[in-house]
Formats: structure tokens, C-alpha cells, sequence
């Protein structure tokens, strides 16, 4: 109870202590000052648009008839029209740009010429390793595995072929890698440049391309990337194609065995195209008798980086 | 619509109260003009509105005590900030505790306390301690039911007794 009293005391002082405070009478200079600036404020009320303008005036009763003059209403509204509006500017910019299979495909069959890098996995056979090729405009191929160089002319066939071996400076017979490369080329497609089909089947010397259609797996990997993917039922392979979104080109397979632990990995390059002595065997075997070459350089003989420059760079 | 009409109807019968409720609870002559010049044009800005609202006059005098009570606020945080401390007791009181307080300081520290409550306590607090208004005005006022104003206005009350026995000014 005294408890109670104490604090009823403490704010009956908290009050008067208040009122002695703010009670204080305005002075009548600033009274004055105010009213001055209320008087101001009428006159200037007949410029306010609410009252003056006949035009302004019916905006505000059309805000009063229409619930628009509502803040709710007016948010949701602003909100659902920049919504639509988003809407329609990622359909028209970014909805027409998701691309097909097919689309990539066609692509690949116009770019004139690329680098494929083939990296693989296979424990039970070859171990890991590598190949390289490139392919020309008009059909011909070279082929870099190991210490082998083979050039093929595709568009008479992959019989027409010459290997050499940079380490024997001589010319020899088909290694496994390049003559499984070549077969794919000329089993999907005899008569011109390998595409992209038989880009994924090399190596694996069965056609796994027709066992199922490639579906896009949509695009959370990136904005900028599509990616397809694609399962083989007799070969037991799955295949993911990375293509840029823009030019439908792609840039990177990855093909991995679902039982086995085998996998490849293709990665493809596009640059100006190689000039003719690249792909010309004859050319090759001239070099190959020149004992200034190294084997090095002969490895990487008549190749043109992106800017022109020969490889192997610097010191060649 | 007449001008006068609408000047008469709206801020006549309520520009004494306008005038007091913000000179009294700004309290410097020079901020008070500012504060009022600033709820003037709130009001201009806001005319369709307070126009249409079911109780202009409690609308316009929520406007006025919201920017003085703000005025309020915003000086008493320019002040801390200003001599660096951390309570307003260390502003305001003495240095000996014996020494009575000037009826300067001490209206500065209550200011300071009022300043201290949360706007809606502070606002009930002026509104019933100063303007003696009833409980529908105040909620009126500040836009909420009668119970919530009596509730503010305790609140605030009781906040407001611990921050002045603190500071050693209630009795």
C-alpha cells in the first residue's frame, strides 16, 4: 500500500514538474510570429491546387471516388504492374533465348572449324589420359594422342589417313585412340565434318546418341549457360552438354559410366581457323625430317593461336 | 470551394491550440518557428486528406505535436551528442547533488526526460499533462482506440516519474 502511494506521489510530481514546464505562457513575440505565418498560409492556400485549380481540384475528388487514392490499394497496384511488367520484359529478353538441342546442333554445324580437348578415365583399360584434334572447314582432321599424329581427309572417308609418331620421327600405323576417334567420325556422318553427335560418341565406339533424345535441364545452372542432358539404356552412359546461351555453342561434355568408374571429358575451343599446312600430312613429313625440330615442336607444327602467332611460343 | 470557407472551417477554431501545443513543447522561440512552419506545410501538403478525414482538427493537431515532440527529440540527441554523454542526468544535474537545480536547467531536464519516452507515451503524456485533453481527443489524436491513449498516457506517466526521480527533480 505505501508502496502504491509512493508511486502515485512520484507522479503526481512527474505531472506538476510536466506543467511547470510546459505551461508557460507563449511569449507574445512568437504569438505574434505565428499567427503572422498563419495569416501567410491563408493567403497562400488560394494558390493550392486543391482549392485553385479546377483541374486539380477534380484530380482530388476522382481520388476520392476511385479507391486508388487508398495507400493499400495504390501499393498493390504499383506492385502488380511492376511485377507484369518485369514479367514481360524477362519473357521478351530472356524467354526466347532458351535454345534446343537442335539449335545447338545447328550451330556447331556452322562454325567453320574448333579445337576439341578429349580428356578420359577408364581403370580397366587404358588408365586416364588425353587426345586432341582439330577439324578444318573443308572436312580434315588432325589428331594428336600421345606421341601419335594422325591426319585424316573425312570427306574421302577415314581410310585416308597418315600417322606419324614424333618420337620415331617416322611414319606408323593407327594407334587404339586415334582409330576409335576416326570410326566415330565416319560412322555418324561418312561423308563431312564430324558433328557434334559424333563428337559425343567418340571414343566410346557404340552409338548411344539414338538410344534417347537430349532434354534441357533448364538453366539453374547459370543465365548465361544451357545444359543438356542425356542417358544411354543399352550403353549405360550419361552425358551432360554445357552450350553458351547466346551463340548455342557448345563448350564442354562430360560423359560418365553409371556402373563403371569411367568417364570423358570433352572441351572444345573456337578460334580462327588452322591453315591448310596444318592439316596437310606432307607438310608434317617434311618437318619430321628436319632434325633442328624438336619434338615438341613438331608436335604443335603450322599451329596459329588466336592472335597469329605460331606455336610453340616463345623459343620455337 | 471558397478559401475562407475552408481556412475557417479547419484551422480557425484550433489556431490557438496549434500555437500553444508547439511553442510550449518546443519551447525555443526560433525552433518553434521552424517547427511550425514545417507543420504548416505538412498541412498544405496533406489538405485533400485532412479535408476528408473524419476529424480534421484532431489530424491537424497530431501533426502539431508529432513535429514538436520530434523537435523535442531531435534536440535532446544533437545535445548528447554534443557534450559526448551518456545519460541526460549527466547533463543536467549539478555538479554537487546539494546544489538546487536553476528553474533553467530544471526545465531543460524535464524536456530531456520527455524526450526520452517512446513517441507515443510522450505525445499522450503532453497531451493530457498540458493541453488537458480527455482520453477520445488524445486518441483521436494519435490514431488509436481511448483505451490504448489511457494506456499510453500511464505508460508514459510512470516512465516519466522514474526518469525525474533520477534525476533528482520530483520531490
Amino acid at each position: 500500500m505505501d508502496i502504491k502511494k509512493d508511486n502515485n506521489r512520484d507522479y503526481d510530481d512527474a505531472l506538476d514538474a510536466l506543467q511547470e514546464t510546459f505551461n508557460s505562457p507563449v511569449p507574445d513575440v512568437l504569438e505574434k510570429e505565428l499567427r503572422k505565418r498563419l495569416d501567410g498560409f491563408r493567403q497562400d492556400l488560394k494558390e493550392h491546387p486543391y482549392l485553385s485549380n479546377k483541374k486539380g481540384r477534380w484530380c482530388y475528388r476522382w481520388r476520392g471516388i476511385f479507391p486508388f487514392s487508398l495507400p493499400l490499394v495504390r501499393f498493390l497496384l504499383l506492385t502488380g504492374t511492376g511485377a507484369a511488367c518485369i514479367a514481360t520484359v524477362m519473357f521478351l529478353f530472356l524467354g526466347n533465348k532458351s535454345a534446343t538441342w537442335a539449335d545447338v546442333e545447328e550451330h556447331f554445324r556452322a562454325i567453320p572449324s574448333c579445337a576439341v580437348a578429349v580428356y578420359f578415365g577408364n581403370p580397366y583399360s587404358n588408365g586416364h589420359g588425353k587426345a586432341q584434334y582439330w577439324i578444318s572447314s573443308d572436312g580434315r582432321a588432325r589428331i594428336h594422342s600421345g606421341d601419335k599424329i594422325a591426319f585424316a581427309d573425312l570427306n574421302g572417308g577415314w581410310r585416308h589417313f597418315r600417322t606419324f609418331d614424333v618420337k620415331t620421327r617416322r611414319e606408323t600405323g593407327q594407334g587404339f585412340i586415334c582409330r576409335n576417334i576416326l570410326q566415330a567420325f565416319e560412322r555418324v556422318n561418312r561423308f563431312e565434318k564430324p558433328t557434334l553427335k559424333s563428337i559425343i560418341e567418340t571414343m566410346t565406339g557404340e552409338n548411344m546418341i539414338d538410344a534417347t533424345s537430349l532434354v534441357v535441364s533448364d538453366v539453374e545452372v547459370s543465365k548465361d549457360l544451357l545444359v543438356f542432358d542425356a542417358q544411354s539404356y543399352d550403353t549405360l552412359w550419361n552425358i551432360r552438354v554445357w552450350a553458351l546461351r547466346e551463340s548455342k555453342l557448345p563448350i564442354r561434355i562430360l560423359k560418365w559410366h553409371r556402373r563403371y568408374d569411367r568417364y570423358e571429358e570433352v572441351l572444345f575451343s573456337y578460334s580462327k581457323e588452322q591453315p591448310k599446312e596444318f592439316f596437310d600430312p606432307n607438310a608434317f613429313e617434311e618437318r619430321l625430317k628436319d632434325p633442328a625440330s624438336t619434338e615438341h615442336n613438331l608436335k604443335y607444327m603450322f599451329l596459329q593461336g588466336p592472335w597469329g602467332q605460331s606455336f610453340p611460343a616463345p623459343g620455337s | 470551394m471558397q478559401v475562407d470557407g475552408l481556412y475557417e472551417r479547419l484551422l480557425r477554431p484550433i489556431e490557438n491550440q496549434m500555437i500553444s501545443t508547439v511553442a510550449r513543447i518546443v519551447h525555443d522561440p526560433e525552433d518553434t518557428a521552424d517547427v511550425f512552419q514545417e507543420v504548416l506545410a505538412l498541412i498544405w501538403h496533406k489538405l485533400d486528406r485532412i479535408d476528408r478525414h473524419p476529424n480534421p482538427h484532431a489530424y491537424i493537431l497530431r501533426i502539431c505535436i508529432t513535429r514538436s515532440y520530434d523537435a523535442v527529440r531531435k534536440r535532446a540527441r544533437r545535445r548528447r551528442r554534443e557534450i559526448r554523454l551518456d545519460s541526460i542526468k549527466a547533463m543536467f544535474l549539478p555538479a554537487h547533488p546539494q546544489d538546487p537545480l536553476e528553474e533553467k536547467d530544471r526545465a531543460s531536464a524535464v524536456r530531456g526526460a520527455i524526450s526520452m519516452l517512446p513517441a507515443n507515451q510522450g505525445q499522450a503524456v503532453l497531451l493530457r499533462a498540458i493541453e488537458d485533453s480527455p482520453y477520445n481527443v488524445i486518441a483521436n489524436i494519435l490514431g488509436c482506440s481511448e483505451a490504448t491513449a489511457r494506456s499510453h498516457f500511464s505508460k508514459g506517466k510512470a516512465r516519466l516519474a522514474k526518469i525525474l526521480l533520477e534525476l533528482g527533480i520530483s520531490k
